[in-house]
């Protein structure tokens, strides 16, 4: 349980840390695509702003037990696994979720792609993390 | 706030266009009443700028005929009483998220209106005789007050007689939102971020009525 819990709060960190980056990296890089961010359908102040934060936490205690549940499905160097876990998930959840959203709701597709690629390496971070600490 | 001050300029505009009506008298007039009205087919708008992108407000509010009072001497325009109250609440910048952001920098809630006190305005006498059909130099100051910050500010403008009772006037003005305690919005945890200068544009058209 001890363990569980370091991944948790260890891979949380560290998703948070990505998705503050990768956010910024948006603006700097792919300033049209921030543009679309500013619109009210985005609510990134407010009570609900804690939400966002607690996001990373919430994929990496559920990668948590996903990885504590079928590790041993993934073979190779703990890079490869962790990619690999990555991919799954991207697959399984990403994938389907992205694809709903696109076909349901007015956001343009180079938003839904990035979702769909920042989702993926989400995961693929938190695989390659729980592939070093608790192979 | 753009949209506020394009309407601030408007009314502004309307107030120095009195100027060309009064025609080419050569002494002082003292008090003299007129009655001016924006035309359709004028243009309001400001642009301003963020880290990612590029805005527009634009002013689609009517205006109504006013009845201003006016010292002229010459090239030159004292306003007595002239108080415009503008409400913060009216502006289109074409994304509510925008909008939004701008009426709560303004505390809409709290300062409902904008308030500008027109002081005078200066241009060539020569330029007001009914011969000259080219663009002249208009230039006005202004009291404006935006929540509870008030700022003098010039504003230049270039003007034109279209008849005996009609006048174009065009121009742009950059105003900092800081200088009036207003944080630029902001937006993403504070990434995406309005820049503090704002460039306002008119283009208008204006009849003018004698008051009796």
């Amino acid at each position: 349980m001890k363990i569980f819990l370091l991944k948790g709060f260890l891979a949380g960190a560290v998703l948070l840390a990505f998705s503050y980056a990768s956010l910024s990296l948006v603006v700097a890089l792919f300033p049209s695509l921030a543009e679309k961010y500013y619109d009210p359908i985005f609510s990134f102040e407010g009570e609900k702003a804690v939400l966002y934060f607690i996001h990373p936490f919430i994929l990496s205690f559920a990668l948590a037990w996903f990885w504590r549940r079928f590790k041993s499905l993934f073979h190779g160097p703990f890079w490869w696994r962790g990619i690999e876990m990555g991919l799954v998930y991207g697959l399984i959840a990403t994938l389907p979720a992205m694809w709903i959203t696109y076909s349901s709701l007015a956001i343009s597709l180079d938003m839904i792609l990035s979702w769909l690629i920042y989702g993926v390496v989400q995961a693929m971070v938190v695989g390659v993390i729980f592939a070093k600490i608790a192979p | 706030m753009l949209f506020f001050e394009t309407r601030y300029f408007s009314q502004i505009a309307i107030i120095l266009l009195g100027l060309f009506s009064m025609g080419s008298v050569k002494a002082p007039d003292l008090g003299e009443k007129k009655r001016y009205r924006i035309e359709s087919g004028s243009r309001l708008y400001l642009k301003g700028t963020s880290n990612v992108n590029k805005f527009t407000c634009d002013c689609e509010d009517q205006y109504p005929g006013q009845v201003l009072e006016v010292d002229r001497n010459g090239g030159y325009a004292r306003f007595h009483n002239v108080h415009l109250l503008i409400q913060t609440r009216k502006f289109d910048c074409h994304n509510r998220k925008i909008d939004a952001d701008i009426q709560k920098a303004l505390k809409a809630d709290q300062y409902p209106h904008i308030k500008i006190s027109l002081v005078d305005t200066w241009q060539n006498p020569k330029c007001l005789t009914g011969d000259f059909q080219d663009w002249f130099d208009v230039q006005a100051k202004v009291h404006l007050t935006i929540t509870s910050v008030t700022k003098e500010h010039s504003i230049a403008a270039k003007a034109k007689v279209l008849g005996p009772n009609r006048f174009q006037l065009r121009g742009e003005n950059s105003l900092q939102m800081s200088a009036f305690g207003i944080n630029p919005p902001e937006a993403m945890f504070g990434m995406i971020k309005v820049n503090d200068w704002i460039t306002f544009y008119f283009d208008l058209i204006v009849s003018v009525d004698s008051v009796q």
